[in-house]
């Protein structure tokens, strides 16, 4: 267990101190950056914006307000800049973002050949939609309460819940699409 | 028959199980939750599908990776970068500044102006040193000659300077620029600027050395002293 707590590290860097900042990131960089790699896609993207949230939390510390815990304030202000940065590339490519797009390699249909169902689901889970993979990936790999989901997609409690619910449902529709047949929805 | 009562509340306890199987849930959740998969058959078959969903994520999220200290040195590129760019911001061009204020004053204020300024800063001088450092102490004059960091943040070795009333934005610019000198803050009253003189804090006799060749520079220079 750590000994200085994130908020007490997130004071110190306010007082301009290198090694509470360093602190912080060792503590969260290899969730945040997954976090990111989901969103963006990209390893040298989520890596450049995993820089940039942290810069923020440098210039910002004194401005933390503790409505939130101080990881839920990071993964608000890393999925806001990934979704910045892939309105921003949008804007440049001027075309559809491959990553509003489900990916097209490796389809269910195709995964059906994978024996292990475990990693049917793996590959499953990365056809999802934006919005159905953050909602998973928060509540499953980042352990999000439903309000800490709600304060980082800045969604109500129960709009968690839903979305939580439809992206399950989702999930095993491409199940079944692989053919695995859970027997449900 | 399964009453609209109870699937309304099987719905909500399976809306709660990804995060009873995450352990995010309140105590008083985790009890209802618990004992509600004790009793229904269907919510725990459910709940099995969520055990399995959550060990793929998990499992998918390890194989990702971990940034690579690229990152990290970034950051603090980031940071040291916008260090070095602050100071700068905060200097004055002092050509740009006195051609701001001047520019619209006739030859003949511009003499009584610099008159009554260097009347006033004569007497204010003696104020502004004692105010500044503070009685004789031992027999010194001030306690340490330059500071590290001031007050407002401020780092290097600085002066308190006021300029000859005819002295020319472009003599007192190549006289800064001479002295590798910039004007932090000012004037204040009396016409007096606080100048950088070094980034660095100088010893007492190096600055009292930059002082005394500041002194020197009459045609342009009507007093300096050091600043804390």
């Amino acid at each position: 267990m750590d000994a200085v707590s994130d908020e007490d590290l997130l004071t110190n860097i306010a007082k301009g101190d290198r090694r509470a900042l360093e602190a912080l990131y060792g503590r969260h960089r290899v969730k945040l950056y997954r976090f990111l790699l989901r969103l963006a896609n990209n390893e040298v993207a989520a890596e450049d914006i995993l820089s940039d949230v942290f810069f923020d939390v440098w210039q910002q510390a004194g401005r933390f307000e503790a409505r939130s815990s101080v990881s839920t304030w990071l993964y608000a202000i890393a999925r806001f800049k990934a979704l910045s940065a892939r309105r921003e590339r949008q804007h440049l490519e001027l075309g559809p973002n491959e990553d509003m797009i489900e990916d097209p390699g490796d389809g269910p249909e195709n995964v059906l050949q994978k024996a292990d169902k475990g990693k049917i689901i793996e590959d499953c889970l990365k056809h999802l939609s934006p919005p159905h993979r953050e909602v998973i990936d928060l509540v499953y790999y980042h352990e999000k309460s439903i309000r800490e989901v709600g304060e980082v997609l800045r969604i109500p409690e129960n709009t968690v819940k839903t979305r939580m619910f439809y992206a399950r449902k989702h999930l095993s529709e491409l199940l079944l699409a692989a053919g695995v047949d859970r027997g449900w929805p | 028959m399964t009453t609209i009562v109870e699937q309304a509340e099987f719905d909500h306890l399976e809306g709660l199980l990804p995060w009873y199987a995450s352990g995010m849930l309140t105590p008083e959740d985790v009890l209802h939750v618990e004992r509600a998969l004790a009793r229904m058959p269907e919510l725990r078959r459910r709940y099995d599908l969520i055990l399995e969903e959550r060990a793929a994520s998990v499992n998918m999220h390890e194989s990702l990776g971990t940034p690579s200290p690229r990152a990290l040195q970034k950051l603090f590129a980031q940071i040291d970068s916008a260090a070095a760019e602050a100071p700068k911001s905060r200097r004055v061009d002092v050509g740009r500044w006195l051609a701001d204020r001047f520019s619209n004053w006739q030859p003949s204020s511009l003499a009584l102006a610099g008159m009554a300024v260097a009347f006033l800063a004569i007497i204010e001088a003696g104020l502004l040193a004692t105010m500044y450092f503070g009685p004789a102490k031992d027999g010194a004059m001030y306690q340490t000659a330059s500071a590290s960091k001031t007050a407002t943040g401020q780092v290097g070795t600085f002066v308190l300077m006021a300029f000859v009333p005819d002295a020319t934005a472009a003599q007192i610019q190549h006289f800064l620029e001479a002295n590798k000198a910039s004007i932090i803050e000012g004037p204040i009253a009396g016409g007096i600027f606080r100048v950088q003189v070094c980034d660095k804090a100088l010893t007492t006799k190096d600055l009292d050395a930059i002082v005394a060749s500041m002194r020197n520079e009459s045609t342009i220079v009507r007093f300096v002293a050091p600043s804390k």
